[in-house]
């Protein structure tokens, strides 16, 4: 997937009504006083934006950092929000501007750092240009990927389905439900216990 | 953790959840640390599906930023006044006044002093159709329409122009 398939998801397939609700509540109350509430908006996008941002950044770790600063400015920001954009493509602006912003000042400081921000789109997505440059994280993301497969793979068939319908074609739950002929509670059901399925099996790996 | 807990996690990262229901759950995932790893957990799942690259927010990104906006100042939006209201704004802030003391003065000393209806026309201008103030003009343009004497109606006041 490209950025601009990120972008594109996040544009044109807008997030559920609730969620965007949920969206202009937190900023509401954050534009009151209550800052706590921007806490949960970073809670809730924290891990889109680091994805989003290490796709320019190319390494996990100061993905991390120039993330944070793109939730600080989108902060001091939100005093001009308007609403007129849902209030996650107004970030994932922010986000994608503070990483090209980065790569700039880094190319400043050093001089083999000279990539025109195209070639950074342009370069697409393989583990090698994701900041996983070291044999030892290019290994840990290969066992990580295959037990993750592997993983996948071994769940019940029902439970299988509904996981891929979900994670690779991106359909609610109300349209699995009508696909597998089962009730909504049951897809709610199977989708938890394939991510915890999936979930214990990388928990030796990771920790 | 409880199981309903993770339950509702699986579901808000698919925005599966009910308004009321997420709130919940954001503030137990503010609370709960673990709870904000199990949907860091998941969310990496779901991207390393996709991107072949497995990348999980690091444990204190949320507190790092939370330090940072407590020394910020509240992003109060900014509430932009049309140009022409700020052009018109002394001129508006003379003849509302005007408008009170006419009204103030009518009311309590029934005194002979009367106020162009001009001047209280352009206040109403600027003034909410609903607002007190509004209707107390139209009442006072009526009782002291200049018309009065050749319509002979009896509740006008004297005095008009």
């Amino acid at each position: 997937m490209t950025i601009h398939d990120l972008i594109k998801r996040a544009e044109v397939i807008p997030l559920p009504r609730n969620s965007q609700q949920l969206d202009e509540e937190l900023v509401s109350r954050v534009q009151r006083g209550d800052k706590a509430a921007f806490d949960f908006l970073v809670i809730k996008y924290q891990h889109k934006i680091i994805q989003l941002v290490n796709f320019y950044v190319k390494d996990p770790s100061e993905a991390q950092d120039v993330a944070q600063d793109a939730f600080i400015k989108a902060y001091r920001a939100l005093g001009d929000f308007r609403g007129e954009a849902a209030f996650y493509t107004w970030l994932y602006r922010i986000a994608i501007n503070t990483a090209k912003n980065y790569l700039m000042l880094r190319a400043r400081r050093h001089s083999d750092y000279q990539l025109d921000i195209q070639e950074v789109e342009a370069l697409g997505n393989a583990p090698q240009l994701q900041g996983l440059e070291t044999p030892e994280q290019l290994l840990l993301n290969e066992e990580i990927m295959t037990t993750l497969n592997k993983a996948i793979e071994a769940l019940p068939e029902e439970m299988l389905v509904a996981f891929k319908l979900r994670e690779f074609e991106g359909l609610s739950y109300e349209e699995i439900a009508v696909a597998m002929d089962c009730p909504i509670g049951t897809i709610r059901s199977r989708l938890f216990r394939a991510r915890e399925a999936i979930d214990k099996q990388l928990t030796p790996l990771l920790e | 953790m409880s199981e309903d807990l993770n339950q509702n996690i699986s579901q808000f990262m698919d925005n599966e959840l009910e308004h009321a229901e997420a709130l919940l759950l954001l503030a137990n995932l503010n609370a709960q640390p673990e709870l904000q790893h199990k949907l860091n957990r998941y969310a990496a799942i779901s991207h390393a599906l996709k991107s072949g690259v497995y990348l999980e927010v690091k444990a204190d990104f949320l507190d790092d930023i939370a330090q940072q906006i407590q020394q910020e100042p509240i992003p109060v939006p900014i509430v932009e006044k049309p140009v022409a209201f700020k052009q018109a704004y002394p001129w508006l802030v003379l003849a509302a006044s005007l408008a009170m003391i006419a009204l103030l003065t009518e009311q309590r000393f029934n005194s002979q002093f009367v106020i162009p209806a001009a001047t209280l026309q352009m206040a109403q201008r600027w003034l909410p159709e609903s607002s007190d103030l509004n209707k107390r003009i139209s009442l006072y343009l009526k009782e002291h329409r200049s018309d009065a004497y050749a319509q002979s109606q009896d509740e006008v006041k004297p005095y008009s122009r």
